[in-house]
């Protein structure tokens, strides 16, 4: 028993199903930004499960999952622009609880592992996400603006 | 020039926070890697800024 | 704990493929696939296979949305433009 593995399972339980249940429907815009916090959800259980293990090269899986979810977000806004529809209502406070559990996580991570070079990676990997995310939702919002540019 | 030297530092610095162990042949490789990562960079952001 | 956890992603993992079953629409299928990927690959590391997480993550995460999008793009356009012929 582990309390960060405790936590990685909590995550997943509630961060998980609900990103599955706002993917399979609703419109449009609405699936692609639950995808969005798909990515962070997903991101911070790999961080909480390199912990949780003892194996701080489980990061790299989180550094990669932070590097390249949001890019599969962006190929969604780009190549779904004009059928993407309006964003949904919770689009902002969802970015704001995925930057917030990041910091948190981030931060506890950092303390757990002291500091070196394994705290910066992490740290790092927690920069990259929180960005990674804001972009994305910022896209999805704007490709609905802006109508279809390609 | 001096671009190209920022962009090593700081790639190399990278480099440095993503690597598991730190030995001699781990800093050459990535002094190299962070170079050619520079030129292309510098590459890069001529061909956008001159678009 | 550990089991809790495998028990968990199979579930996570089981839920969302179903999901993508259900889901009729290619562009919204693509969706789902791409958080099926994401479930697949915290399976995978709850199973100490990071490895295989790894490309899982590399190639589920933002080669195959893409590919998929490019194909019914290209497939739309395509029948669009029979249509127009006819």
């Amino acid at each position: 028993m582990n309390a960060w593995l405790a936590c990685a399972a909590l995550l997943l339980v509630a961060g998980l199903l609900p990103v599955v249940w706002g993917t399979a429907r609703g419109p449009l815009g609405h699936r692609a930004m639950a995808q969005n916090c798909g990515t962070s959800v997903v991101c911070l259980v790999m961080l909480l499960l390199a912990q949780g293990y003892g194996r701080p090269a489980y990061t790299d899986l989180a550094l990669v999952l932070a590097v390249l979810g949001p890019v599969g977000t962006l190929v969604f806004a780009r190549l779904l622009a004009d059928e993407l529809g309006e964003a949904p209502r919770w689009a902002r406070p969802a970015t704001a609880l995925a930057v917030g559990a990041t910091a948190l996580v981030v931060i506890a991570s950092c303390v757990a592992t002291g500091p070196g070079r394994a705290a910066v990676k992490v740290a790092l990997v927690g920069v990259l996400l929180a960005a990674g995310n804001v972009i994305a939702s910022r896209d999805l919002s704007a490709a609905h603006r802006d109508g279809g540019h390609g | 020039m001096a671009e190209i030297l920022l962009w090593q530092v700081a790639l190399t610095a990278l480099w440095f926070v993503l690597i598991s162990t730190v030995e001699p042949l781990e800093v050459f490789v990535g002094l190299g890697c962070a170079l050619v990562g520079a030129v292309a960079a510098v590459a890069a952001r001529r061909a956008v800024s001159g678009r | 704990m550990t089991d809790a956890l495998v028990l968990i992603s199979l579930f996570a993992v089981a839920a969302t493929a179903t999901a993508a079953v259900v889901v009729r629409d290619p562009a919204r299928q693509a969706l789902v696939l791409s958080v099926l990927g994401l479930a697949l690959a915290v399976l995978f590391t709850v199973l100490q296979a990071p490895d295989v997480a790894l490309s899982q993550l590399a190639v589920g995460s933002a080669l195959t949305p893409l590919l998929i999008l490019l194909s019914v793009r290209k497939v739309r356009r395509r029948g669009r433009r029979e249509e127009g012929e006819r």
